[in-house]
């Protein structure tokens, strides 16, 4: 009963930390719930309150420059809990993402809040950067055994660099989720480049990798 | 062709700030809200500080025209909404082109940051801060062609309406970019990023500031007051 009067308020301490940005306050509380509970445990509290505010980004209810602030408060926090040995046990954790803005494009804003975001949800990101070759992002696929290839491209001239990409990806054989997003892009010229996701925004981001994970590796 | 170097003045500076608020706004959260205005603060200081604003600008008579077309000595602009607004004007037909930018300094300041809300806020505030040099030379421009009695039409980049990105390449076989250390990549996408590049039509009378007054699309994102050329 104890126990759960424990969880119950840690989970709320957090939540309220989460929903105000404070990074301090929830780095002490973190510090303490890892007393009582396992590092799994408790990334999936802080999960879970992360996931609150992405509900409330997806309905308007928070500004993106809160949301933002608030990935930025998850993965400071979760830095702390990076360092230590036992795994998360959320059921994105172990997930590999490479992500990276296709060649010749040097916009990356929007790829890196993408990646700020997969991190706070605990994915492990390998983040190439920008103007980067197809060549590259295969390396990195083998190099790192990524279950998602993540492309950004901002121009409607660096866009077909998509697609050339993905049919070097499924010529090679290798088994990964491709989930691409940018300005010039929409879910059609996403399906005709070949790929298993089209993020439209940061609000659809997860869901659409998840999504887009569970068709390739059902 | 001219080439220009540029201060950003307090009143361009707080032009930045008053604009950059709205598209940072946080709803019924006042720290954040006060965070946030900081954040624009600071980055417009830094970007007042370390800016070096240039620019280049030249005015080419229009060999000819057609419904697809308008033909300059520098290369074709191939756009039909372009090409109806210039059909429209009377007397001779020139095309201004103009290239603006912040500088490579400026421009890497957003990846500079270490959080992803300055990352935002800095890119943001970079952004309109060009935006806003670059609406201050089209009202310079604008002034010179009354000048010599001519009107302009508001600026038409490469990349929006119906012309295509790789039109970025006839405005740079116009002017000589290098003159103020801006590059255009094989995929026709500016280095510093914080640049700008558009053309004008001016003549003795033009029909209107935009090609938005012959466009059928009414809920476009990027239609424009045919009159101001305001969003």
């Amino acid at each position: 009963m104890e126990k759960l009067a424990f969880h119950t308020q840690m989970q709320r301490r957090i939540r309220s930390a989460v929903c105000c940005h404070d990074a301090e306050t929830l780095r002490a509380l973190l510090d303490e719930c890892l007393v009582e509970k396992s590092p799994g445990e408790v990334s999936g509290i802080l999960l879970d309150a992360l996931e609150e505010q992405r509900l409330n980004f997806m309905s308007s209810a928070r500004s993106l420059p809160e949301f933002i602030l608030t990935i930025d408060t998850v993965n400071a926090a979760l830095e702390q809990m990076r360092s230590l040995e036992e795994p998360r046990k959320n059921s994105d954790a172990f997930v590999r993402i490479v992500i990276g803005v296709v060649r010749g494009d040097p916009h990356d804003l929007g790829k890196n809040i993408i990646a700020g975001l997969y991190r706070a949800y605990g994915f492990e990101v390998i983040d190439l950067g920008r103007d980067v070759h197809q060549e590259a992002f295969s390396a990195a696929l083998t190099t790192y055994d990524a279950k998602v290839l993540a492309l950004s491209a901002m121009m409607s001239t660096t866009m077909p660099a998509m697609k050339e990409i993905i049919r070097e990806v499924r010529i090679t054989g290798s088994k990964v989720a491709v989930v691409i997003g940018g300005a010039p892009l929409d879910a059609e010229i996403a399906r005709a480049y070949g790929a298993d996701g089209y993020a439209q925004s940061a609000r659809h981001a997860i869901e659409e990798t998840r999504s887009a994970i569970s068709r390739v590796f059902p | 062709m001219t080439i220009l170097d540029l201060e950003l003045d307090e009143d361009m500076l707080l032009h930045v700030e008053s604009r950059v608020r709205p598209s940072l706004w946080t709803p019924g959260d006042h720290a954040r809200a006060s965070q946030v205005k900081g954040l624009i603060k600071e980055a417009v200081d830094k970007i007042g500080e370390i800016s070096r604003i240039r620019a280049v600008h030249t005015i080419m008579p229009v060999e000819f025209l057609n419904g697809r077309e308008i033909h300059t000595r520098a290369g074709s602009i191939m756009s039909r909404r372009f090409a109806r607004l210039a059909s429209g004007s009377t007397g001779e037909l020139f095309v201004v082109f103009l290239i603006a930018t912040l500088g490579q300094r400026a421009s890497s300041l957003a990846e500079d940051q270490e959080t992803l809300l300055s990352r935002l806020v800095f890119d943001c505030v970079l952004s309109e801060t060009i935006e806003i040099v670059v609406q201050r030379l089209e009202e310079a421009l604008h002034r010179d062609m009354a000048v010599c009695s001519r009107e302009m039409t508001s600026r038409f980049s490469p990349g929006y309406c119906d012309w295509p990105l790789e039109g970025q390449r006839v405005v740079f076989s116009a002017l000589d970019a290098s003159s103020i250390d801006v590059e255009l990549n094989d995929y026709c996408v500016m280095v510093p990023a914080k640049s700008i590049s558009c053309v004008f039509l001016a003549a003795s009378s033009v029909p209107s500031a935009t090609p938005c007054t012959f466009c059928p699309l009414e809920d476009c994102a990027w239609r424009r007051d045919t009159h101001t050329g305001e969003f």
